[in-house]
């Protein structure tokens, strides 16, 4: 799926009577500096017209050819014992005494500048980053610090901030960075069950809608959406019941954030919840049922979904 | 977005002969380039096919061939090793003297003295490298003179000879009419390649190698599996000493001084990725029998061993460049 929007016009040079076409996919950016759009997609025009007549949602309906479908779960999990509990977790310089809670069905957003502590407080508590003090407690049962392979063993998976640095094995095939996290399960004695393992990929593959000519090309050799999903697909073979994920969408086009958005919706209609990381407030609107802002280091609201917007995130953050 | 679908299909049509055999030297290259060796060699020396020459090329393949399929393991998860050859060396002396005669202890009690010998001074690399967070170089080149010293603490300077037949069995016997150490040579080389391709502990090397952020995120105990992999060098580095003490028919403190260069150099000729997580058994075999058949080819033709040396370095150097342009 290709999608690129065009836009003429920015102010000082327009100004100056000439025209600018803007090709991005960042959509925030068309709007601010766009007099009208043209949309293409799989290398066909769809559509052409000034940007003030449509706005944000229509627009990426366009891109991604479908419209997209809003979210009905309000506030759920709001009365649910709580699965995932950080009390008082503190990283050193970085994140200062910050208690959450997750509960099943639930999607909990992280919102803050850069800087702000999002990913260390993550880190911490899935165990790839120090925790100094504090305590994390997964459907009861307390996590060390610093163990992510008893995170996993717990039920709880993460999809890291940077994929080609933490998140992928990019030399390795597509299968074997699928199967990571739990050959264990897909081995007798220590020696791996081709078959089993093969299969696992080809389902979760097929699951996550994965355009790939062959599972045993190198992770590196596929786009971000698609290395994303890699990613994800590692995350939920060894089906967790609380998925981490910091900023899952950077770097990907409108399409596969779509796709990953359902995913994620999915993935709390089964039960399971979810914690991430976003910079982008209107991702955290679009997907989450609450809000908990971030700023320097420590937590200092949380908004639930009917109450947030675009302007008192941004108001709390700075 | 670019649909690979589509790009592999672009690729696989339309494939001049000279993409083919760029694709074919890339894959296969070090095959290439060892057929190439032999033919040279075959034409400029008479002795040089003969089965004698052969046998001599593999048997004396078959200790550096041991110490770079451990060393593999290492460079596969993003370390080095610099230490076998003193590790060889403190192992066969260590082996040997638990078999001089008249009144041997046993050729069990050696084996087994020596094996544990290797595998303890790999734990030890290991031990340093994930859990002191110490560079592998240092670490490793500190273990070379550790070991080399125990070896001359141990042996008093002088060699450990009149050693049990059965133990000498292990350099100049034969089985089913094949020589010892190319048994032991091809059982070290099954064992490792299934290990890399079949098992989990295989497959932690390789993502460890590959990505040690990602292998932690994805639950691998990584410092566990890199403490692992020295001690599966230093294992074979205690195999090889024996082969090479039994070969020699005594443990020489002197034993196996540089050997980890021909070990490394066969597992980077052997197209394996220093930077980690890439890399095949096979390609360190065939790495190791090129640098047994350049040293042998030029002792037939009668170039000092000095300058054996010269070419060896020139070779690794061309082999890491090799490396270094497929990584870019």
């Amino acid at each position: 799926m290709k999608a690129i929007s065009c836009s003429t016009r920015s102010a000082g040079f327009s100004a100056r009577g000439g025209g600018i076409i803007y090709v991005s996919h960042r959509l925030e950016e068309l709007f601010e500096i766009a007099d009208t759009y043209t949309v293409f997609r799989d290398g066909e025009f769809i559509e052409t017209g000034p940007i003030a007549a449509l706005t944000r949602e229509e627009l990426v309906a366009l891109i991604v050819g479908h419209e997209l479908h809003t979210h009905t779960h309000s506030e759920r999990g709001a009365d649910a014992r709580p699965m995932l509990e950080v009390e008082g977790l503190s990283v050193r310089g970085k994140v200062r005494d910050v208690s959450l809670t997750v509960a099943p069905g639930e999607v909990v957003g992280l919102y803050g500048l850069m800087g702000a502590g999002r990913t260390e407080f993550l880190d911490a508590v899935y165990g790839i980053g120090p925790r100094d003090s504090g305590r994390v407690r997964m459907a009861g049962r307390d996590l060390p610090p610093g163990r992510p392979d008893l995170a996993i063993r717990n039920r709880i998976a993460m999809v890291t901030e940077d994929r080609k640095l933490s998140g992928l094995v990019l030399p390795a095939p597509i299968r074997h960075n699928i199967s990571l996290s739990i050959l264990g399960r897909i081995s007798r004695f220590g020696v791996l069950r081709g078959r089993a393992e093969k299969a696992l990929s080809a389902d979760l593959g097929r699951r996550l809608r994965l355009k790939a000519a062959s599972d045993q090309m190198p992770a590196a050799a596929l786009s971000g959406g698609n290395q994303q999903k890699v990613v994800i697909a590692r995350c939920l073979s060894s089906a967790p019941k609380l998925l981490i994920c910091d900023e899952p969408t950077r770097g990907i086009d409108e399409g596969a954030k779509q796709e990953i958005y359902t995913i994620i919706d999915d993935f709390v209609a089964e039960g399971g919840a979810v914690l991430m990381a976003s910079s982008e407030a209107l991702e955290l609107l679009q997907v989450c049922d609450r809000i908990a802002v971030f700023k320097k280091g420590a937590l200092v609201r949380i908004i639930p979904r009917s109450a947030a917007n675009q302007q008192n995130l941004l108001h709390e953050v700075s | 977005m670019n649909n690979p679908a589509q790009l592999a299909e672009g690729r696989g049509t339309g494939r001049s002969a000279a993409q083919i055999a760029a694709t074919i030297f890339r894959r296969h290259g070090i095959i290439v380039a060892f057929v190439v060796l032999v033919v040279i060699l075959a034409l400029s020396n008479q002795f040089f096919m003969t089965w004698n020459n052969w046998t001599n090329i593999i048997r004396q393949t078959a200790i550096n061939g041991v110490l770079a399929v451990g060393v593999t393991f290492v460079i596969l998860a993003k370390g080095i090793d610099l230490s076998v050859g003193s590790i060889a060396a403190l192992s066969g002396a260590v082996a040997a003297s638990f078999v001089v005669t008249p009144d041997p202890v046993g050729i069990g009690m050696a084996l087994v003295a020596g094996i544990a010998v290797g595998t303890v001074m790999g734990l030890f690399n290991g031990a340093c490298v994930a859990w002191l967070k110490l560079p592998a170089f240092v670490v490793t080149l500190g273990t070379l003179s550790i070991a080399r010293g125990l070896v001359y603490i141990f042996t008093d300077g002088r060699p450990i000879s009149n050693l049990s037949p059965e133990f000498l069995w292990l350099g100049s016997g034969y089985l089913f009419g094949i020589p010892v150490p190319i048994i032991v040579l091809a059982v070290v080389f099954a064992a490792g390649w299934f290990t890399l391709r079949h098992t989990v502990f295989g497959r932690h090397v390789y993502a460890v190698g590959g990505s040690p952020h990602a292998a932690r995120t994805g639950g691998i105990r990584v410092n566990r599996v890199v403490v692992m992999t020295y001690m599966v060098s230093g294992l074979l580095a205690g195999i090889a000493g024996m082969i090479l003490t039994a070969r020699t028919t005594a443990a020489l403190p002197q034993a196996g001084v540089a050997y980890e260069l021909d070990a490394i150099a066969a597992v980077v000729i052997g197209g394996t990725s220093l930077s980690g997580g890439r890399g095949t058994l096979v390609g360190t075999l065939m790495g190791a029998l090129i640098i047994g058949t350049i040293n042998n080819g030029l002792d037939l033709m009668g170039v000092s061993s000095y300058y054996q040396q010269v070419v060896k370095g020139l070779i690794i150097i061309a082999a890491v460049s090799l490396d270094v342009s497929r990584n870019r």
